[in-house]
């Protein structure tokens, strides 16, 4: 059976550990301490205690904790009802949980006349003609 | 009048005074105080004390300042709101959000800064009390003020607080003189 690699937990940092340094990583990312650098991830969850200063480029990023820096994701950003995020987020979907603060400037890519009904109807189009 | 356009008055359980129906386009400035809704197109500017529910349908482009806005549909301009801001996952936003509170639903689309402002109501009857007490004081150590700013925030609560200089004050003239 083939099937899609799934992302796996790289890497994990206590919530009694802080990092100083960049993180590079094809799989998950979980943030429950401190951490002073930049990540690259494939998925990034900064928990309840987590503290990130530094940039951070992930294809999502789920957010309970403390993030100063920019988010570039090419997915989805949430940050949840304890997240605090200081800093500039470009993403396409963007979650914000009641109770979350974010202070800074949000870029999002703007889906033109496409939605998710048009896909769907064209698909069913297509099938038809076949 | 009822609105049973699907998803039209959201979660909010106030019903809506005013809508601007679908086919409106208005140019000037809107104020209101309870609440409106807006399914047609809105230029101008929009200043209100209450709930402000942008339709699926509508496209705003305004300077909003309101307490609570819940938006299904297109905004551009900014907006200030005292209480909450909810984008829902129609709706797109471009440009500032200032306001404590903010709800982003996954889907929605905003372009802009959101600056979470959290004021603390300035309340000018303590301030008058505060320097009614300055007067009455002898020597004010850095202990009392401390002790007073908390005072502050405890005094709707009414409690005795343990007050080494309580025996200094005459008797009291307010409930308030009452916690010194």
């Amino acid at each position: 059976m083939f099937r899609k690699k799934e992302p796996s937990l790289e890497v994990i940092i206590g919530s009694e550990s802080s990092v100083t340094g960049d993180i590079i990583t094809k799989g998950v990312v979980r943030i429950d301490g401190d951490i002073t650098g930049n990540t690259d991830a494939d998925w990034l969850i900064v928990g309840a205690t987590g503290m990130v200063k530094g940039n951070v480029v992930s294809r999502g990023v789920l957010i309970d904790g403390r993030m100063e820096g920019n988010i570039k994701s090419k997915e989805i950003v949430e940050i949840k009802s304890k997240g605090i995020v200081e800093g500039d987020i470009f993403t396409t979907r963007l979650i914000i949980s009641d109770g979350a603060i974010f202070d800074g400037h949000s870029y999002m890519q703007k889906v033109t006349n496409i939605d998710n009904k048009d896909v769907l109807s064209f698909e069913q189009k297509i099938k038809k003609s076949l | 009048m009822t609105n049973n356009a699907p998803g039209s008055t959201g979660d909010s359980e106030e019903k809506v005074t005013t809508v601007i129906a679908d086919d409106l386009e208005i140019q000037g400035i809107m104020k209101f105080k309870s609440s409106l809704m807006i399914k047609g197109v809105l230029e101008g500017e929009i200043i209100s004390e209450g709930l402000l529910i942008v339709g699926p349908t509508a496209k705003v482009a305004a300077k909003i300042t309101t307490k609570n806005l819940i938006s299904h549909g297109e905004i551009q301009g900014d907006v200030t709101a005292s209480d909450r801001v909810i984008l829902k996952s129609t709706s797109a936003h471009n440009g500032n959000i200032t306001t404590p509170n903010i709800v982003i639903e996954s889907g929605s689309i905003f372009n802009g800064s959101c600056i979470m402002k959290r004021e603390e109501p300035v309340q000018t009857p303590d301030a008058v009390f505060f320097t009614e007490t300055m007067v009455k004081k002898e020597t004010v150590s850095e202990e009392e003020i401390t002790e007073e700013t908390e005072m502050k925030k405890t005094e709707e609560q009414k409690t005795e607080t343990v007050w080494s200089n309580e025996d200094e004050y005459s008797a009291p003239k307010s409930p308030k003189a009452e916690l010194f």
